[in-house]
């Protein structure tokens, strides 16, 4: 009895020892390829949620829109001036990145220096003017003359530098 | 042997492929993301102005020989920011006060480089200073005033 070379490939295939040295060679790499491909998704992954996660609800552009306005008004501010400023939009997004209000506005007169933390980071600025930033404070529901709306108010008054020991936190 | 070769170039093709996947849609995130909000909102050229305003405004209203005195207290202007993020030149009888080296008509100085604020390849670039310059007249004198900001915002985690 002859057999073609084509039956010959298949009886050899069919075998149960070639069989199971194949599949498990297969098996080990195909674990191997997948525990690797798992892993560069996991740090990808990570890798995304870190950048996207900074720039959430826009904290950082808005934080960096607020400690400079903030920084402007207290360069123009003159010893006894008491600011009103609206920082409804900041109060927004730290309350929706789980910030709370009293860590928003950070004024620091020792190193002249305001802060503002609408997400994971703060953003900071420095203004040059020799003066203290005393009793800050975040008004809730303010009413707006111009809008008629309620709406939230940083508070503060702006003295002479005494260079203050302690921070003030609105 | 040559059937199971064939199957791994075909899985290490596809792991290639992902991983190919992965890098541009990171690539793409990320660029967009930076282009969108990475720009900072660009505050050198304000800072700069008020400063040449508070010292302008303050050899206005106080006589000269007082201001460069005591700068800093007369003017009400804290030192260590200013050494830090500013630079500020007053000259007197001077034609060009960027460039200005004689001591007796340069009345006030703060950091040095002030030729890099007419750089005129720095004025796209947002890591040079900004600056503001005009002239201001105190008791019958004429003064000259630049005044620089290279302040940057400052990210703390």
């Amino acid at each position: 009895m002859l057999l073609s070379k084509n039956q010959i490939i298949n009886l050899v295939q069919a075998l149960p020892h070639n069989n199971m040295i194949n599949k498990r060679a297969s098996e080990g790499e195909v674990i191997f390829d997948y525990v690797i491909f798992l892993v560069l998704l996991s740090l990808f992954a990570f890798g995304m949620f870190m950048v996207v996660n900074n720039y959430r609800n826009g904290a950082a552009v808005w934080g960096d829109f607020y400690v400079k306005e903030v920084v402007k008004v207290i360069n123009n501010a003159k010893v006894g001036d008491e600011i009103f400023l609206d920082v409804h939009r900041a109060t927004e997004i730290a309350k929706k990145n789980e910030q709370s209000f009293s860590t928003i506005f950070n004024f620091d007169n020792q190193k002249n220096e305001v802060c503002v933390k609408l997400g994971n980071r703060k953003e900071c600025y420095s203004f040059f003017n020799d003066v203290d930033i005393i009793a800050p404070e975040i008004k809730l529901g303010v009413p707006d003359k111009i809008s008629g709306k309620y709406v939230n108010v940083l508070h503060f008054n702006v003295t002479e530098n005494r260079k203050v020991e302690e921070n003030n936190v609105a | 042997m040559l059937l199971n070769r064939k199957g791994e170039t075909g899985n290490q093709m596809i792991s290639l492929y992902y991983i190919f996947l992965m890098i541009v849609i990171a690539v793409g995130l990320t660029a967009g993301i930076v282009l969108f909000f990475g720009g900072e909102y660009q505050f050198k050229q304000i800072d700069a102005d008020e400063m040449y305003l508070k010292v302008a405004n303050c050899l206005r209203d106080n006589f000269p020989e007082e201001v460069f005195k005591s700068f800093y207290s007369v003017c009400g202007i804290n030192e260590n920011v200013s050494k830090e993020y500013f630079r500020i030149k007053i000259c007197s009888g001077s034609d060009s006060c960027m460039n200005e080296e004689e001591k007796s008509r340069v009345m006030f100085v703060l950091g040095s480089d002030f030729q890099s604020c007419e750089l005129a390849g720095a004025k796209g670039n947002t890591n040079f200073p900004r600056c503001a310059k005009g002239m201001v007249d105190s008791n019958g004198v004429r003064y000259e005033i630049i005044a620089g900001s290279r302040q940057i915002l400052r990210r703390v985690a």
